[in-house]
């Protein structure tokens, strides 16, 4: 993507990071004045995305969690990154397995990407504009 | 500001249990409210309302908390009723297709009510 992102956000994989990120992108919602419903699915699935990199990405250990977020003409592109272990499945996640299924519901489109030793995990989320309020 | 997040346990005449949860149900705070849900089962608890009408948010966390809650008072031939008046919420209950699993209702009052029908007598 060459557009810039217009929102970027590295914060530490803590689980209190996460409302710090959804918070975020509520704010960003706001000043685009975006519709309810579409700010609600984008604060859930970006919450679902960080999560995942706080309770799989990095083990035991503490990482970074990187947001960006780029908005284009009629779609806001969310990235969310971290430098860990990558997306695997996993027998003893503490979770129900509900959060990529509900971002790849909540969003237009999702991409999974990386996850090797030398590359970034990153989950793609793409929502589309519907009200053209949204301005770069 | 985020709503503050706020846990009250309510215990009813009638023997049931309203646990309410204002503020943000998410991979941060869920540990407190699986925390009290826990505690009210195990000291005996057959009938509990969710109260999240004045909950802000919720994720597939607090959906685990709500699920684990079920299946521990199911075998224990109980309910969990919740009560939810948020669009966005009710959404994620859809989505995950948990609208199906949970009784969900508009108030207390009717979650209560709910409940009665639920266990047996």
């Amino acid at each position: 993507m060459s557009h810039p992102p217009d929102l970027q956000l590295l914060v530490p994989a803590r689980a209190e990071n996460v409302a710090v990120v959804r918070h975020a992108f509520g704010g960003l919602a706001d000043a685009l004045e975006l519709p309810d419903q579409l700010a609600a699915d984008i604060k859930l699935a970006v919450t679902e995305a960080c999560t995942n990199v706080v309770l799989h990405a990095y083990a035991d250990d503490e990482g970074p969690l990187e947001v960006d977020a780029s908005i284009l003409d009629d779609e806001i592109v969310v990235v969310v990154r971290d430098h860990g272990a990558g997306i695997h499945p996993r027998p003893d996640s503490p979770g129900l397995g509900l959060g990529l299924p509900l971002i790849a519901t909540l969003s237009q489109s999702l991409e999974l990407e990386g996850g090797s030793a030398d590359a970034p995990t990153e989950v793609r989320m793409t929502f589309g504009l519907t009200n053209g309020s949204a301005a770069a | 500001m985020p709503a503050e997040f706020i846990l009250r346990h309510e215990p009813q005449a009638n023997g049931r249990h309203v646990i309410a949860v204002a503020g943000e149900i998410d991979l941060y705070t869920a540990p407190d409210l699986k925390q009290t849900l826990t505690q009210v089962i195990e000291d005996g608890a057959t009938g509990v309302v969710m109260d999240l009408t004045d909950t802000t948010f919720l994720d597939s966390t607090g959906l685990g908390v709500l699920i684990g809650g079920l299946k521990r008072l199911r075998s224990r031939d109980g309910a969990l009723a919740v009560v939810n008046v948020d669009e966005s919420i009710a959404r994620t209950f859809e989505i995950t297709g948990l609208d199906q699993i949970f009784t969900i209702r508009s108030s207390r009052d009717e979650a209560l009510a709910a409940l009665d029908a639920d266990i047996p007598a």
